[in-house]
């Protein structure tokens, strides 16, 4: 049990920290990076003669930010995912943790629909307003990442509130 | 390198070295290559992330919710 649950440690403490070296960039104005033409967050016209006319200006924050939700996200899932693959040996030491982990599915359901309505409303309308929404769903879905990788390796971590 | 990119590379490194690679660390590699690929990101990873994050959305609209999410009976 004890080497199961360090094993979780070191790889959620892993996924947190790259998580937030992601957000840090999310988050970081000046970015170095630059989008190639031609990408879905950069349109270009190829011309016959192979040279490349942008359509549109290149959208580097819709980039940062579909890849830093993407893998708040994902990370997620996976916590979630670990806790129902060994629930039945987790909760023999663990009793809580499931309806913990419970509260956790329930919130990322409902920031992933509102991020899915931002970002819909976004790609028909690429405002400011607009990305703004989807940047409170990135910073919600990363607070309860933070909770949901809590959980797993501190099964005695106080309940969340109802 | 930035020293940021080198800490981020040394996170990706030990995770590489677990036993069992998942796909999210798979992905986390994409995007941390990505974002530090000699300053450009290419069309191709651009086209990579925004399909998925397409489909990723429309299932949500549709109301799709992954089996992860789905809360069992106590």
């Amino acid at each position: 049990m004890r080497k199961f649950q360090s094993a979780i440690d070191a790889r959620l403490s892993a996924f947190i920290a790259l998580l937030c070296a992601v957000t840090w960039l999310a988050f970081t104005p000046g970015c170095a990076q630059k989008l190639q033409p031609g990408g879905a967050y950069a349109p270009a016209l190829v011309n016959p003669d192979g040279s490349v006319t942008p359509t549109a200006a290149p959208d580097m924050a819709l980039f940062v930010l579909d890849a830093s939700y993407d893998l708040a996200y994902q990370t997620v899932l996976t916590a979630c995912r670990l806790e129902k693959q060994n629930r039945p040996l987790l909760g023999r030491v663990f009793p809580e943790l499931k309806r913990e982990m419970d509260k956790v599915r329930i919130a990322t359901w409902q920031i992933d629909q509102d991020w899915a309505a931002a970002r819909a409303a976004y790609l028909d309308h690429p405002v400011a307003a607009n990305l703004t929404a989807i940047q409170r769903a990135l910073a919600e879905m990363e607070r309860w990442n933070a909770v949901a990788t809590a959980l797993l390796p501190k099964a005695n971590a106080p309940p969340l509130p109802p | 390198m930035t020293t940021f990119a080198l800490i981020v590379a040394g996170i990706t490194a030990a995770l590489n070295s677990a036993p069992a690679v998942t796909q999210l660390v798979l992905q986390t590699k994409d995007y941390i290559t990505a974002l530090f690929t000699a300053g450009v990101i290419t069309a191709e990873q651009q086209n990579r992330l925004h399909a998925h994050c397409d489909a990723h959305m429309n299932a949500t609209l549709r109301g799709e919710k992954p089996p992860e999410l789905v809360v069992d009976p106590d």
